[in-house]
């Protein structure tokens, strides 16, 4: 999922530590309202450039005593003062090093107070839209006024969740100095991070540099973030992620359908998807151990691969056009095509119809223009790098070379005979 | 054993329940109702469970009881019908259900009653029912039941963002933005929108990739196609869009000509 950004505040402190840097998607640099001076803010620009990493404005009121944490009684031109103010300084840094600025979240008490006060916000995102530029993101909490300021100036606002921050049953921040306001242990942030994520009202998460134990905090969020990133969701009840190169896709398969709440899961070349409201750090676990065998990792429910031998009358409507389009005899054709031992690579399309692979380079030949309305049941046919067989008569656009004999792809009460990592050989009936 | 036969046919009618979860890996989709909420209504007028097997309808059936029957419909009427009377559901373009109480008794199939056409797995030997046709009922079992309300079939119909959404120039928008039409094709496999065309980016083939039940496929041609609970397990066009599972009713209720907008 194309899930929020981490953002952390930076340049407030002179002990920060610089991974911070690497671990944000964008930082927040103050920029002398609360904290910092013009030292602090090109040191956070640098960095920024050094990690690759967007950089933001983090305007405050004048308050370096109180942390811009104390309530803010001041008429709206001077906080719209001093938020341009600030601004422009950051501004000037980043210009004279060739860099832009993404974003503007006011800090502390301003933060609060602006998203408040509609009168207040319009004035700070206009100061920050003239001291910034046309293109600034504007951060702030989900719903306000901030958001409403931001959208009647045309600009881009990026709803902002707390991995750090408790909240109330009806979504609040937990004040600080109440028990609660912080989340301490990186792995309840983490955890508070996925919950934001997959609640899909955030574009952002914050942790703040300030906070004890910021590090630990930002490693476990981010890292949170970039095991959600693995995924797509299929839907509300379902999600995707790639395939692992060198899967095992049969003891994959095992593990993931054995997780709790697993109801399905189908593997393609294209990709895993998994239904049922599970774990996804369950299963991003399970895709990192892709390439173990069956009896690593505890799973030997893995039940061997069968291969299965599948005797063909190779009398099939496209055989002699196939032939003719490889260059080979028929003879020739039928020979390769009983060659190879095939992998079953998916099921799909039809209830037991197994895509088998990969097919010898020289019998590829691609899907049929137009498919055929009715292919009978037990039907062999290649495209592409995949041969298979029909379960039921059906359309179907794949190359006729034959038909199975004495061989059910479909059984009604056992469901499908091959299964994903089976193995398949062909064999020319007498 | 209690039956109720089949007198007349008209359209597809298909015995269906709530679906068969669990077999996508063999290529076998949940299917079940199109519109689980009108299932569950009819079997609750019935007093059933919401999840006996039923008669799905787009068309018209007429059915005799061959025993006193107590049987539902979707509008949530109860009807006493008596051995050897009939129940006469006139032509309609809708989807409907009818339910009788103790439920359809066809055999249990991967965990489903319902009909899976294309496999000719579930339901009344895998078919479409047809005139002559005996169902067997089952056993009632004492149930308390309530009615809910039937989903609207004009409201908006939420989406989800499809793991392809990035091959669409505009993303979502692009379908969020125009007013569909449902299309004169639909199955249970599948509902082709009509009334816009979505253009992709680029043209490069996409291997087959996991499908579920409405996903918003954009073919070549640029119309969507809504996957239905009998869907192909994989597919290779790029999924724009999932519609939210609490909304599928409302969005399978519509009968073609009839308009749908999307939103987030």
């Amino acid at each position: 999922m194309r899930g929020p950004w981490l953002n952390v505040d930076a340049g407030e402190l002179p002990d920060e530590a610089p991974e911070l840097y690497a671990l944000a998607h964008g930082v927040s640099i103050a920029c002398g309202g609360h904290a910092g001076d013009l030292v602090s803010m090109g040191h956070a620009l640098d960095m920024c450039k050094l990690h690759g990493c967007r950089a933001g404005a983090h305007p405050s009121t004048w308050d370096r005593e109180g942390f811009g944490r104390r309530e803010v009684d001041m008429p709206v031109p001077i906080l719209a003062t001093a938020v341009f103010g600030q601004c422009a300084a950051l501004r000037k840094l980043a210009d004279q090093r060739g860099m832009r600025l993404f974003h503007m979240k006011p800090h502390g008490a301003l933060y609060h107070a602006a998203n408040r006060d509609l009168e207040l916000a319009r004035a700070i995102v206009e100061a920050a839209k003239n001291a910034l530029d046309p293109q600034i993101v504007i951060v702030g909490p989900a719903e306000g006024a901030l958001s409403v300021a931001a959208r009647e100036a045309g600009l881009g606002y990026a709803r902002e969740g707390f991995a750090d921050r408790g909240t109330r049953a009806d979504g609040s921040l937990v004040p600080r100095g109440e028990p609660g306001a912080l989340i301490a242990e990186p792995g309840a942030a983490a955890q508070k991070a996925r919950a934001l994520a997959l609640g899909g009202a955030m574009d952002t998460l914050c942790v703040h540099g300030d906070s004890p134990g910021a590090l630990a905090i930002a490693r476990a969020v981010r890292a949170e973030l970039d095991m959600l990133a693995c995924f797509s969701q299929l839907g509300d009840r379902a999600w995707v992620a790639a395939l692992p190169e060198g899967a095992d896709v049969r003891a994959l398969f095992s593990r993931l359908r054995a997780l709790p709440h697993a109801e399905d899961v189908v593997i393609t070349d294209a990709g895993v998807a998994i239904y049922g409201d599970v774990d996804l750090g369950a299963v991003h676990a399970a895709l990192g151990a892709a390439t173990d065998g069956p009896g690593k990792g505890g799973v030997d429910n893995a039940a061997t691969p069968e291969t299965h031998v599948v005797r063909v009358r190779y009398d099939g409507e496209d055989l002699a056009e196939v032939a003719r389009a490889c260059g080979l005899t028929q003879a020739e054709l039928i020979a390769r095509h009983t060659l190879a031992t095939y992998d079953v690579q998916m099921v799909g399309f039809l209830p037991g119809f197994a895509y088998l692979g990969s097919l010898a380079e020289e019998l590829r030949v691609p899907r049929r223009e137009v498919p055929r309305v009715r292919v009978p049941a037990g039907a062999v046919g290649i495209a592409a790098h995949y041969t298979g067989i029909y379960p039921f008569a059906s359309s179907g656009g794949w190359n006729l070379l034959g038909r199975v004999v004495d061989f059910v792809a479909w059984d009604p009460c056992r469901g499908a005979t091959l299964a994903l990592g089976d193995r398949v050989r062909f064999e020319v009936a007498p | 054993m209690n039956h109720l036969s089949v007198l007349q046919v008209a359209g597809l009618c298909t015995v269906q329940d709530l679906g068969r979860p669990g077999f996508m890996h063999m290529g076998v989709p949940v299917g079940g109702a199109l519109v689980p909420e009108l299932c569950a209504r009819a079997n609750a007028a019935a007093r059933n469970r919401a999840s006996e097997a039923v008669i799905e309808l787009v068309g018209a059936i007429t059915v005799r009881a061959e025993n006193a029957l107590y049987m539902g419909t979707d509008d949530g009427h109860s009807h006493e019908v008596d051995a050897g009377q009939t129940l006469v559901l006139a032509p309609s373009p809708h989807v409907r259900y009818l339910a009788v109480r103790g439920g359809l008794a066809v055999p249990v199939v991967l965990g489903g009653r319902g009909t899976l056409l294309v496999a000719k797995l579930g339901g009344h030997d895998g078919r479409v029912l047809a005139k002559g046709d005996v169902l067997p009922v089952g056993e009632a079992v004492s149930e308390e039941t309530s009615l809910d309300d039937a989903p609207s079939a004009t409201a908006l119909v939420r989406v989800l963002a499809g793991p392809d959404v990035a091959r669409f120039e505009r993303g979502l928008a692009k379908l969020t933005d125009v007013t569909w039409r449902i299309g004169a094709r639909r199955d249970r496999a599948g509902v082709l929108l009509t009334g816009a065309h979505i253009q992709r980016v680029g043209d490069d083939p996409l291997p087959s990739a996991p499908m579920v039940r409405g996903a918003i496929q954009v073919p070549p041609s640029g119309e969507p196609i809504v996957l239905g609970p009998d869907h192909p397990t994989t597919g290779g066009y790029p999924v724009i869009a999932v519609i939210a599972s609490a909304d599928r009713g409302s969005f399978f209720m519509r009968s073609p000509g009839k308009s749908v907008r999307f939103s987030r």
